[in-house]
């Protein structure tokens, strides 16, 4: 089973990214799983998706990264007992620290065949200004975007294009060694980028 | 530490001032409502707890999002701020008098009782525009993973 983290500040599109991918990833014949952690007691995230048609295991009560970490560990091995799916694509809360939950996922690797594929984080162009503006949210946002192997900038069909350069130069800055992909889920642009990095991941089996 | 099923771990220092409410309920109505005025119902709700978030100072909307699930239709709504970019999707069903409501607010720079006012009175306000009545709440719940806002 191979995990792949789609990660990202609260609103940033990882749920409508997800739902595509795994329509391209089930296209090509993987079985994919989701696993699904909303930031509120009450899930919505899991619920859309299943209504999709997405196999969704869906976790509350806290954050993955940290509080309900447990919760995270005990799911991923009965993933992998009871589905065995290909590829399982984890979306964790808008707030949450992507190491952390990769932390997780690497102590459980060795026992449950598990391998781990790329960290997707997501940047709202649209809302770069806020999003890097206030002090305490910029700290969250860039432990984020610091802990990606891609940073998707979303919603380059609604952001202008000064905008999408000026994300661009200070996601860079934060982290240079990120593969940078301009990513629209309305228009599609950039999806089968991702859609490749995590078939890369997925073949090395 | 445990890290067993149902075990909270302290919460990590980055949630400051990240505050949510969630809240699921029925919602019925003497006449059906179709298709257009549930999506209606959908992006006003969206549009009057961002609004009622700022207005109690919110400093940003995490995300605002709701699920609306009814026989033999459902819709999800989203927004993270503004108001021209409200999000309702879905697939529309045929015209119901009750339907199944699920609401969850993320905020940041509101502390929890705030963002759980402003999504109740947003809701309020949303059902009597529509003359929808609320059935008896199940427990709701309020989340401070980021304590006090900074």
């Amino acid at each position: 089973m191979k995990l792949v983290q789609i990660a990202g500040y609260l609103g940033s599109g990882k749920t409508t990214l997800i739902l595509t991918l795994v329509k391209e990833l089930s296209g090509g014949g993987s079985k994919v799983a989701v696993l699904v952690n909303d930031v509120g007691e009450v899930s919505v995230d899991g619920r859309v998706m299943e209504k999709y048609g997405l196999a969704v295991k869906d976790i509350g009560g806290g954050c993955i990264c940290c509080q309900v970490a447990g919760n995270m560990r005990k799911t991923l091995e009965l993933l992998a007992k009871n589905y065995r799916p290909d590829v399982t694509i984890v979306e964790p809360t808008g707030i949450a620290v992507p190491n952390a939950v990769r932390e997780i996922a690497q102590t459980l690797a060795p026992k449950n065949n598990m391998r781990i594929g790329v960290t997707v984080v997501l940047f709202d162009t649209s809302r770069a200004e806020k999003l890097l503006g206030y002090d305490t949210l910029k700290r969250l946002v860039s432990t984020q975007l610091r802990d990606a192997d891609i940073i998707a900038l979303n919603k380059v069909d609604v952001a202008s294009n000064e905008k999408i350069e000026q994300s661009r130069a200070a996601v860079q800055q934060i982290n240079p060694q990120a593969e940078i992909v301009r990513l629209s889920n309305r228009t599609g642009e950039g999806v089968q980028t991702i859609a490749q990095a995590v078939r890369e991941i997925t073949m090395k089996a | 530490m445990s890290r067993g099923k149902g075990v909270t771990e302290p919460e990590n220092p980055t949630h400051v001032g990240i505050n949510s409410y969630g809240v699921a309920c029925a919602v019925s109505r003497a006449q059906p409502m179709d298709a257009k005025e549930l999506r209606g119902v959908a992006a006003d709700l969206m549009r009057a707890i961002s609004e009622s978030a700022v207005q109690r100072g919110a400093k940003d909307i995490g995300h605002i999002k709701a699920y609306l699930e009814y026989p033999g239709g459902f819709l999800h709504a989203n927004t993270v701020g503004d108001p021209a970019d409200i999000s309702v999707e879905g697939n529309d069903g045929p015209p119901t008098k009750a339907l199944r409501l699920t609401v969850n607010a993320v905020v940041f720079g509101l502390d929890a009782p705030a963002v759980r006012a402003a999504t109740e009175a947003s809701m309020k306000k949303v059902f009597e525009k529509f003359r929808l009545q609320r059935e008896p709440d199940k427990p709701q719940q309020t989340r401070n993973p980021g304590g006090d806002t900074p």
